[in-house]
C-alpha cells in the first residue's frame, strides 16, 4: 500500500528556529560562517572591544571539539557559551535552543553565533537569527565564492579578512568582489585585516546600525 | 555528518506515520531531494543502511528523487529552472530568489499491512 507523505524533513529544525527567533526577537542575532581558520574567532575578539562599552553582548561557539574558542571569547569579558557537535559539520536550532537557557536574555542586546569552520553545511540550517554573515580570508584563493555560492546568497554581508595578506596572494579584490555581487546583488562587503585592525571600525558601525534597526522593529 | 542528521528526521517523518499501521512494515520510502539540499545521494544512502539495520525498516528500499533548483526574478516575477552560475532572468536582471530546490521531503511510503 503506497501512502503519500510529502513532509519537510527540515521542518523539526524550521520549528526550533522558529521558536528561537521568538525567544530572541529583542536581541539582534548573526551567524557567522567561514571555512576553518578565516578568523571568526579573532574577529569577535576585535568586535567585542569596540562594542563591548555600548551594548550587551552574548556569543555561542560551534566547534566540532574544545572549548578554545569560547574561553578566547570570555577572556575578552563577554558570556560564551561552547558547543562540541563531536563530528557535526554544522549548529542546527535545536543546539542553540538548548543553550538559549544559559544566558540572560533580557539584559541582551546582540548575541553573535559563530557556527562549525565550514563553507557548505552550516548555510542549510536556520538557527533562527536575523541575518548570516559569510567571512572569508584572501588566503583561500579568490575562487571561493562561485565554488560555495549558496552561503554568499544566504548571507547579509560578506566579510573579506587577512587583507594584510595580499601582497602575498593571488587574489584579485576587482574580481571577487565582482563574483560576490553578481552571486548576490543586495550583499553588502567590507574588507579587513583583525591582525592590523584595519576596518574593524566599519564592521562595529554596521552592528551598531542593525542592533538599532532590531530595536524599532521589535517596538512596532 | 548532515545526511546522517536529515536520515534521522527522515525516519522520524516515517515513524510518526507509521504509529497509525500497528506492526506494518516499510518496503520503500521516497525522499524528494532539492539539487540545493547540500545533499550526496550515496551518503543518503549510506546513512539509511546504518539506520535501518533493524525495525519496520529492515528490508526497504530507499528512492531518492532529484529535484530542480527552482528561481524567481525580482524584477519581472518570471520563474524558471536555475542553469550555471552566476544566475540571470531573461530580461537581464540578476535580483534573484530561490524559491525550490533547497528542500528534502518524504514524499510517500510504501508498507504492508500485517493483518
Ligand atoms: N595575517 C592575518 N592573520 C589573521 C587575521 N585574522 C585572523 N588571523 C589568524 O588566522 C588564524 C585563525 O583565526 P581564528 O580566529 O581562530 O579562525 P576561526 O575562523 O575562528 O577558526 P575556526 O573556529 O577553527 O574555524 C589565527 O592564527 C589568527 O591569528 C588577519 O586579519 N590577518
Ligand atoms: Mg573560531
Ligand atoms: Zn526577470
Amino acid at each position: 500500500m503506497k501512502i503519500d507523505v510529502m513532509q519537510d524533513v527540515k521542518a523539526v529544525n524550521a520549528a526550533y528556529a522558529e521558536a528561537n527567533r521568538e525567544k530572541l526577537k529583542n536581541i539582534f542575532t548573526v551567524n557567522i560562517i567561514s571555512s576553518p581558520g578565516a578568523g571568526k574567532t579573532t574577529l569577535l575578539e576585535k568586535l567585542v572591544k569596540k562594542l563591548a562599552d555600548k551594548v550587551n553582548i552574548a556569543v555561542i561557539e560551534g566547534d566540532l571539539a574544545t572549548a578554545r574558542d569560547a574561553l578566547r571569547v570570555q577572556a575578552c569579558g563577554i558570556p560564551a557559551i561552547q558547543i562540541n557537535t563531536n563530528g557535526g559539520c554544522h549548529l542546527d536550532a535545536k543546539m542553540i535552543a538548548n543553550v538559549l537557557p544559559g544566558f540572560d536574555l533580557a539584559k541582551l542586546d546582540l548575541l553573535i553565533i559563530e557556527n562549525v569552520g565550514n563553507l557548505v553545511c552550516p548555510a542549510d540550517f536556520d538557527l533562527g537569527e536575523d541575518i548570516k554573515i559569510v567571512l572569508l580570508s584572501v588566503t583561500e584563493g579568490g575562487d571561493k565564492p562561485i565554488k560555495y555560492p549558496i552561503v554568499f546568497l544566504k548571507s547579509s554581508l560578506a566579510i573579506i579578512n587577512k587583507i594584510d595578506l595580499l601582497p602575498y596572494c593571488d587574489v584579485d579584490m576587482y574580481a571577487l568582489r565582482k563574483d560576490i555581487s553578481e552571486i548576490n546583488p543586495k550583499i553588502r562587503q567590507m574588507e579587513i585585516s583583525c591582525r592590523e585592525e584595519k576596518n574593524i571600525d566599519e564592521v562595529a558601525e554596521w552592528f551598531l546600525s542593525q542592533i538599532m534597526l532590531k530595536k524599532q522593529k521589535s517596538i512596532l | 555528518m548532515h545526511e546522517m542528521s536529515l536520515m534521522e528526521n527522515a525516519l522520524q517523518v516515517v515513524d510518526d506515520l507509521m504509529v497509525n499501521y500497528n506492526g506494518a512494515k516499510v518496503n520503500e520510502i521516497v525522499l524528494k531531494v532539492g539539487r540545493l539540499a547540500n545533499c550526496i545521494p550515496g551518503a543518503l544512502e549510506f546513512a539509511f543502511e546504518a539506520l535501518t539495520r533493524e525495525g519496520p525498516y529492515k528490508d526497504a528500499k530507499l528512492v531518492i528523487e532529484k529535484e530542480p533548483v527552482l528561481l524567481k526574478c525580482a524584477e519581472c516575477s518570471q520563474v524558471f529552472e536555475a542553469g550555471e552560475f552566476p544566475w540571470t532572468c531573461t530580461c537581464g536582471s540578476n535580483a534573484i530568489e530561490i524559491i525550490g530546490g533547497t528542500e528534502v521531503y518524504v514524499a510517500n511510503i510504501d508498507i504492508d499491512e500485517s493483518e
